[in-house]
């Protein structure tokens, strides 16, 4: 699939999958500017690397797993955690809905305060909604260090949101 | 639904798909299309040369100890060529000084 001789073909390739490439490396770097620094480099290295892809799927994995780990070693880099603590945040007025704005973004800064390996495996079962063998398969580790990983990165989330729980809705 | 299926799906919700602020495209297409910093040949002749260099200066030296190691080993040979035969010819003497 080699589109980069072929400018309106590559464009076509950037505008269908911008929205997962930056998605997935906003949620691994908790910063929408970083986000799109990564989403323009992954796609710079797409257009060197566009002749050795050789279908549509196997676009969608190599720019998966780019976006990955070209966010987590942007993460590494600047060695900055979330810029809101869960502690610091404020309690929360009413109960806790599915819907809930605030807690949706104690949640995002929760995956954020993640070890680097268990956030990527979180973003990628929960955003990309994928099974624990293609995240695997994507991360280059085992089946049983993905679910592993999962696990350990859920007991931390529950952890973390039942500590955001209102007094309330705990009881 | 249990606490892991609610938190789950909760994860699900606030993990989202999030569309770029602005279309990405324009920005990436400049970019591949910009030329990138010319390359500097002499960097990559001489680079070249000192991996050639090198090469040839390796096999010229393995050579030399491969015909030293050789030449040691012909001459170990020699010695106990020339060992056996001493050792031969006194056995002969023994012989002969019998059979006399």
């Amino acid at each position: 699939m080699d589109v980069s001789s072929d400018p309106d073909a590559f464009a076509q390739l950037v505008r269908v999958h911008q929205a997962m490439v930056f998605s997935l490396a906003r949620h691994l770097l908790g910063d929408a500017d970083e986000a799109e620094e990564v989403a323009q480099e992954v796609f710079c290295k797409l257009f060197q690397h566009a002749e050795a892809l050789e279908s549509d799927r196997h676009v969608l994995f190599w720019l998966r797993r780019v976006t990955v780990h070209q966010a987590l070693d942007h993460g590494r880099r600047r060695r900055v955690r979330p810029r809101v603590g869960l502690e610091s945040a404020p309690e929360p007025l009413a109960p806790a809905a599915e819907t809930d704005p605030w807690r949706a973004e104690r949640l995002r800064d929760a995956v954020a305060a993640l070890p680097p390996e268990q956030r990527a495996a979180v973003v990628l079962r929960y955003e990309e909604d994928m099974e624990p063998g293609e995240i695997a398969q994507l991360l280059r580790v085992s089946v049983h260090t993905v679910k592993s990983r999962l696990q350990r990165a859920l007991r931390q989330l529950r952890a973390t949101a039942s500590a955001c729980q209102p007094e309330t809705s705990r009881r | 639904m249990t606490i892991d299926r609610e938190l789950e799906n909760e994860l699900r919700a606030a993990l989202r798909r999030q569309p770029p602020p602005r279309d990405l495209t324009p920005g990436v297409l400049a970019a591949v299309c910009r030329p990138g910093p010319r390359p500097r040949r002499w960097v990559a002749v001489l680079a070249a040369a000192c991996v050639l260099l090198a090469v040839v200066a390796g096999m010229a030296q393995w050579r030399e100890q491969a015909a030293r190691r050789q030449e040691a080993a012909a001459r170990a040979d020699a010695r106990q060529l020339v060992f056996a035969l001493r050792l031969t010819a006194a056995d002969l003497g023994r012989v002969q000084r019998h059979l006399h």
